[in-house]
């Protein structure tokens, strides 16, 4: 299945503060709760079921520490019937786009 | 969607392996695969083929469960004693995965109507107790066009080899030929099996069905895996092609026609 992606620059220039944007962080609650992108929920693995919960109406944007499970994540959901989105590079690539002052207009921190 | 909530859950650890993931586990869902012999070497099979996920598993045997089969057969329990041993190994395989859909063939596997059982599966396990009975399972995937797993234990030493259809391999009839003489065989009543090495080679025979679904992975075709569980020693015998003398997929095949040769396979009365 061909899943949508996107790069973190895009998402975060253009759909980052959305109203119809679900941002989904899937790694382990510790890796959450050591740091995340701002207004991410978590759904690690551990609590799988709880996807089929997420508000269908939102676009959600998916991403774990690098791909591959944000990937598996977004077909899954995206097999659900949600409009998914895989960030590319995961939380890896978005804190190296933010040492890179990517996101500096956007004063996150 | 393919999964429910609870799937989601239960079959979590497979969606992050790579060899499988979402996809992989949407295929193992869609399949269909036969464990022909809910014995000592169909147990460990149904088992994880129910665990993957396995969308059907077909399990055949004639047979009713016996306590001396519980040393070894763990698919059934000391409560099915006496019951069939496809409801046995189904009601066994449901309490560990109610998702599947467990077909039950209660019947003696013949030249006669074996075509006809194999014939809605993906991939057949034999795990049958006879060299005739391994050799009609056999003949009827080579004929029927069938991907199997040949498996064979005694004792605590074992064999196993895949076929695939198209591949030139060799089948299990082109390395053992003709059934020997029942003097010259020695069965497990005879001289015994133990139950964990019987484990080993039916959960490999299971990993293959699995691996050739997903199409990940290198099968056991071209070559027998030995298993010697005492020693704790694998070997392989590369046997890259077939044998072009074999009965059923040499260049002269005489077996062409499974009810023509039923003499073939003439059922023995005693089961392991």
């Amino acid at each position: 299945m061909n899943i949508r992606e996107m790069d973190f620059i895009e998402f975060m220039d253009d759909h980052y503060a959305d109203e119809s944007t679900l941002l989904l962080d899937v790694r382990d609650e510790s890796l959450f709760q050591r740091g995340t992108i701002p207004g991410a929920v978590n759904v690690p693995l551990a609590r799988i079921r709880e996807l089929y919960a997420l508000p269908r109406e939102k676009t959600v944007y998916v991403f774990c520490q690098s791909d591959v499970v944000s990937r598996e994540v977004t077909e899954i959901l995206s097999d659900a019937g949600y409009d998914a989105v895989n960030l590319q590079g995961g939380y890896r690539q978005f804190l190296r786009d933010l040492a890179n002052g990517e996101f500096d207009h956007l004063h996150l921190f | 969607m393919a999964f429910s909530a609870e799937q989601l859950e239960r079959y979590s650890r497979h969606f992050v392996l790579k060899e499988i993931g979402y996809a992989g586990q949407k295929k193992l869902a869609a399949a269909k695969v036969l464990v022909i012999g809910a014995g000592g070497l169909g147990s460990p099979s149904l088992y994880y083929l129910a665990a993957a996920g396995i969308g059907t598993v077909g399990v055949a045997d004639f047979d009713c469960v016996e306590l001396s089969n519980l040393q070894r057969q763990i698919i059934h329990r000391t409560a099915s004693v006496g019951t069939p041993k496809v409801a046995s190994a189904r009601d066994a395989i449901h309490a560990l995965n109610p998702d599947v859909n467990v077909q039950t063939h209660d019947l003696w596997l013949t030249a006669d109507n074996i075509a006809e059982v194999i014939a809605p599966y993906d991939f057949v396990i034999e795990a049958t107790d006879s060299f005739e009975s391994k050799l009609l399972v056999n003949d009827a995937c080579v004929l029927g066009k069938k991907p199997f797993s040949h498996g064979g234990m005694v004792q605590m030493q074992g064999q196993t080899l895949t076929w695939i259809p198209g591949e030139g391999g060799p089948c299990f009839r082109c390395i053992a030929g003709d059934a020997p003489d029942r003097s010259q065989v020695f069965t497990c009543s005879q001289v015994g099996v133990l139950g964990a090495a019987l484990g080993i080679l039916g959960s490999i025979q299971a990993t293959e069905a699995i691996k050739y679904l997903l199409e990940k992975g290198d099968l056991l075709t071209g070559r027998m895996l030995f298993v010697d569980a005492l020693s704790m020693t694998f070997t392989e015998a590369g046997i890259p092609n077939r044998n072009p003398a074999c009965r059923v997929c040499g260049e002269h095949a005489d077996i062409t026609d499974l009810p023509a040769n039923r003499d073939d396979y003439t059922p023995k009365d005693c089961s392991i």
